[in-house]
């Protein structure tokens, strides 16, 4: 405890041992930690700093006025509702797609593959408008279906589904496709030869073996899907109730009441933490 | 909140009455004028543009941050500053007045700010940010925009409240949908939107796409959008107008170039660009 | 049909019938050809270098890889017919594959991994885990039944692998190098296993291995694979005395050359010359084994190559390149010096080797004329 102690235990073993026995082995790796580290350092403040500047900022007394909003709980409900949506409507496609991606060969698959990670280097807003293109009034799809059927999907709950999990799914595909692709095959052949059939060793040898891939896909992807902004106010607009998801609220709130923004901020950042600890705690033990 | 000074006070009444304030534009701008042409080139007549080459001086970058609804009108008027001030180079950063009003409390390096309402200046000017009062510009009113084929048959503001209908709004926290409201509260009507967009701009682009019937914008972007939205008149709306006040910046990096933007402005050249825009301007600064 | 009867008890039946197989298989370069038979209750090593093609044989028989062209025929049931279009998927095949690692599933436990297979079979849950319980009993790991694989050694994983392998009772099962990955200590104990529960499988058993002890311990038939084909088969301890190739030589630690036979001349083909104590009664092509221990090391030659002692010396110069503990003896490794003459391996008594090696002189090898073993080619 004292200082004087922990000087002599300093002395004793960084001294001795460190300068004398093992000390020009210690001395490269350190050095490159060290010159690692700083650009390591500016790595982590670059990531932290705003988080925490966003958090020391918050007006806090304003926080308990802001979140009885009943348009905060009314957002924050949507958010979590069409980002689980999403990334259950990814999960149901991104499966079976990364499962073919992983297995296929060939120019084909890597053209899907290509085509499948294009939302992940595209502005949101592009792809908002990509979806209007194709679904909205006058879109290639869109027309026929309002003509046949008179559905419009813009300004709609589902449009905001659709718009998040066209950003969200390439995160999924693209984290269980490696996992599939590291995965050790001959567990599923030895499967087979136990008299497994494709369906069993599909559901109870495949799958278990990739849990740890799919599991960070999916948190990847809701993730991605609550933080959506982009598209969905490009493609499904906003409106409270139906379409204004917290990533949209808080927006909007900058644009007139920025403190309330900050809380809205600091809420979402929570929910989102929330999200990832319940999900890892859960599933990795 | 914090106690005010007579001076802010001042601010806050010529900024909260929309007569007064046209008037007290005109008022300010004769004096920006004559305040310049003292300093530099007295010869110049007041509110005569040509004066401003007088001024050689002149020089460096000048910032003006503009509401997005003045798009085509500051791109004309940039033009027409530079070509009078070769030296100056008018940078113009377009946003929503509410975004434009945060980033200078943030404390954005801009020489000028204008805005599409006096609500969203009001900020500035109570933190006393601006050099001098603001002055109105122009003031702009509500029209509904249509897509060209019309797909709706829209008539007017009672379609708007029709939920068959798609209708995009600005949301009311921003310039244009807070006017938006004041219309509808004042025909007695209340709108059915599908959206609320976050600027008018956003919401006309909506038109122009043709996914919604109808939206509620400035008569400004009807006549900016051309031949691409059809413009409805609304009778109502010449009730409810939307000031366009503008102030330099008392952080300004470049001041005297900014106060020679601002007289631009306010000049009968400047007050000429913004009408033929579609904006109301102010007679008195015209004539 | 080939489905595979589901396992109610331990106890094997009566299989029908053996293995008939006759499989030709590509992959990439390599082009297997390779036919293999064995009566029920049979297990045949199949030995051969890497790239032989052994794991493809292996793949071929349970199903994994397609047949260019061929049959396979396990208990009397056609699971492969390339002209009859026949071809079992793997999962009904009752072949059963220990392979080399393992490969027990990471996310159950050891008894959970041996049940993976009568639940496949579609027992329930408790009648698979009961079924369970009785093969780790068998192979002496029913105290890691609730272990996850990751917590097992080699040997224990192994062990638990072939309970999971003997648990569906294959007509058919397939060793793969179960012994390769293991340390020293559990390749006696995992061997031993197999000898004890390889003769009590349900059917036949086809064991790929790198290793003649393997072969020699717990098959019946051996089978040499090399390049895709079968250079040469027969019982182990057959094969093993008398190699037809140098990588069973080699591996039996023998020196095999080919050669011709003039008399009791026997003229290497790669050069040198050894005299031979029975003449075949035929000048021609022969293969020649010659045990290291048999091998002479000298500074000098012995003698000469004749009984009149009237020719060259017998033999060929050669110097020392590398020399191995070998049991009692220390196995040195020779390249000739000359133009004459074979790489080969001999074994000295320890206290020779200071003489051998020190001041690296060129050395004479010669083989005593009754240790020089000739086969027909």
């Amino acid at each position: 405890m004292s200082p004087r102690g922990r000087v002599v235990r300093g002395g004793r073993a960084g001294g001795g041992e460190v300068g004398g026995g093992i000390g020009g082995e210690v001395g490269a790796p350190r050095s490159a930690r060290v010159v690692a580290g700083v650009p390591a350092g500016v790595g982590v403040a670059l990531l932290v700093l705003p988080l925490l500047a966003l958090v020391v900022r918050t007006p806090w007394a304003r926080a308990p006025e802001v979140l009885a909003d009943a348009a905060v709980g009314q957002a924050l409900r949507l958010s979590l509702g069409c980002a689980a949506a999403a990334t259950g409507l990814c999960l149901l496609v991104g499966l079976p797609l990364a499962w073919l991606l992983a297995r296929a060969r060939g120019g084909a698959a890597a053209t899907v593959r290509a085509l499948v990670s294009v939302p992940l280097v595209l502005p949101p807003v592009v792809g908002g408008v990509a979806l209007l293109m194709l679904l909205g009034r006058r879109g290639l799809l869109g027309r026929p279906l309002d003509l046949a059927f008179g559905v419009t999907v813009p300004f709609t709950t589902a449009a905001v589904v659709l718009a998040q999990a066209f950003v969200a799914l390439p995160f999924l595909v693209v984290a269980v496709e490696g996992a599939l692709r590291a995965a050790d095959r001959r567990h599923e052949e030895v499967a087979a030869t136990l008299g497994a059939s494709p369906g069993v060793v599909a559901r109870r040898v495949t799958l278990p073996l990739v849990a740890p891939g799919v599991l960070s896909g999916t948190v990847l992807c809701l993730a991605r899907a609550l933080g959506e902004f982009g598209a969905t106010i490009t493609f499904a607009g906003s409106l409270p109730g139906v379409t204004r998801t917290l990533p949209l609220g808080v927006y909007l709130a900058l644009e007139s009441d920025p403190d309330a923004a900050l809380v809205l901020s600091v809420l979402l950042l929570v929910v989102s933490l929330a999200v990832l600890l319940v999900l890892r705690h859960r599933w990795l033990r | 909140m914090s106690p005010h000074d007579p001076g802010r006070r001042r601010h806050d009444r010529v900024v909260a009455a929309p007569v007064l304030a046209v008037r007290a534009a005109a008022a300010v701008a004769v004096a920006g004028l004559a305040a310049c042409a003292g300093a530099g080139d007295a010869a110049a007549p007041a509110g005569d543009p040509v004066a401003a080459p007088a001024s050689p001086e002149l020089a460096g970058t000048v910032t003006v941050l503009a509401a997005a609804s003045l798009t085509d009108a500051m791109a004309e008027l940039e033009t027409a500053f530079e070509s009078r001030h070769p030296s100056v180079d008018v940078v113009v950063s377009l946003a929503g007045s509410s975004a434009l009003a945060a980033q200078v409390l943030a404390g954005a390096p801009a020489d000028v700010l204008v805005t599409a309402s006096t609500a969203t200046m009001q900020p500035v000017v109570d933190a006393e940010l601006v050099e001098d009062l603001p002055v109105v510009l122009a003031s702009n009113t509500l029209e509904i925009a249509v897509p060209p084929d019309d797909p709706g048959a829209v008539t007017g503001l009672a379609d708007l409240a029709d939920p068959g209908r798609t209708v995009a709004l600005c949301a009311p926290e921003v310039p244009c949908g807070a006017a938006s409201a004041e219309l509808f509260a004042l025909v007695g009507l209340v709108p059915a939107p599908d959206t609320l967009e976050n600027d008018v701009r956003a919401a006309l682009t909506k038109v122009r796409l043709g996914e919604v019937d109808a939206a509620l914008v400035y008569r400004t972007d009807v006549i900016a959008a051309g031949d691409e939205v059809r413009g409805v008149p609304v009778p109502e709306a010449a009730q409810v107008v939307t000031e366009y006040p503008a102030a330099v910046l008392a952080d300004a990096p470049s001041p005297a170039a900014a106060r020679a933007f601002l007289d631009l402005l306010t000049s009968a050249d400047g007050q000429d660009v913004l009408r033929d825009g579609g904006f109301l301007v102010a007679d008195a600064a015209t004539s | 049909m080939a489905a595979p009867t589901p396992v109610t008890t331990p106890d094997p039946p009566a299989p029908d019938g053996g293995l008939d197989a006759a499989v030709r298989v590509r992959r990439g370069d390599l082009v297997l050809d390779a036919a293999l038979t064995a009566r029920p209750g049979q297990v045949v090593a199949v030995l051969g270098p890497n790239g032989a093609g052994k794991t493809t044989l292996l793949r071929a028989l349970a199903g994994l890889v397609p047949l260019v062209a061929g049959r396979v025929v396990v208990g009397g049931q056609v699971l492969d017919d390339v002209d009859a279009g026949v071809r079992v998927p793997a999962y009904r095949r009752g072949v059963g594959l220990l392979p080399q690692d393992h490969l027990l599933l990471p996310h159950l436990d050891a008894r959970d991994n041996v049940a993976f297979g009568p639940r496949a079979q579609g027992l329930p849950r408790r009648r698979a885990r009961e079924v369970a319980d009785r093969w780790l009993a068998a192979v002496g790991a029913a105290h890691l039944a609730a272990a996850r694989p990751r917590a097992l050694s080699g040997g224990q994983a192994q062990r638990v692998a072939l309970a999971r392998a003997l648990a569906v009772r294959p007509a058919l099962l397939l060793l793969d190098e179960p012994t390769a990955a293991l340390d020293a200590l559990a390749r006696l104990e995992v061997r031993s296993l197999l000898r004890e529960h390889l003769p009590r499988a349900d059917g036949t058993g086809v064991l790929v291995t790198h290793d003649v002890l393997d072969a020699l311990a717990l098959a019946d038939h051996l089978v040499v694979l090399e390049t895709g084909r079968v250079v040469q088969e027969g019982p182990p301890a057959a094969v093993v005395a008398a190699p037809r190739t140098p990588f069973v030589a080699g591996l039996v630690g023998l020196n095999l050359w080919e050669a011709t036979v003039h008399g009791v001349r026997v003229r290497l083909d790669g050069g040198g010359e050894l005299v031979t104590a029975v003449a075949p009664a035929r000048p021609g092509p022969v293969l020649v084994t010659v045990r290291p221990g048999a091998v002479r090391v000298a500074r000098a030659p012995v003698g000469t190559a004749d009984d009149a002692g009237t020719g060259p010396a017998d033999g060929w110069p050669a110097r020392l390149v590398g020399l191995e503990h070998q049991g009692q003896a220390v196995r040195l490794r020779l390249q000739p010096t000359g133009r004459a003459g074979a790489a080969l391996l001999a074994d000295v008594e320890p206290d020779r080797v200071a003489a051998l090696s020190v001041g690296a002189p060129e050395l004479w090898v010669q083989v005593p004329p009754q240790e020089v073993v000739l086969q027909p080619r």
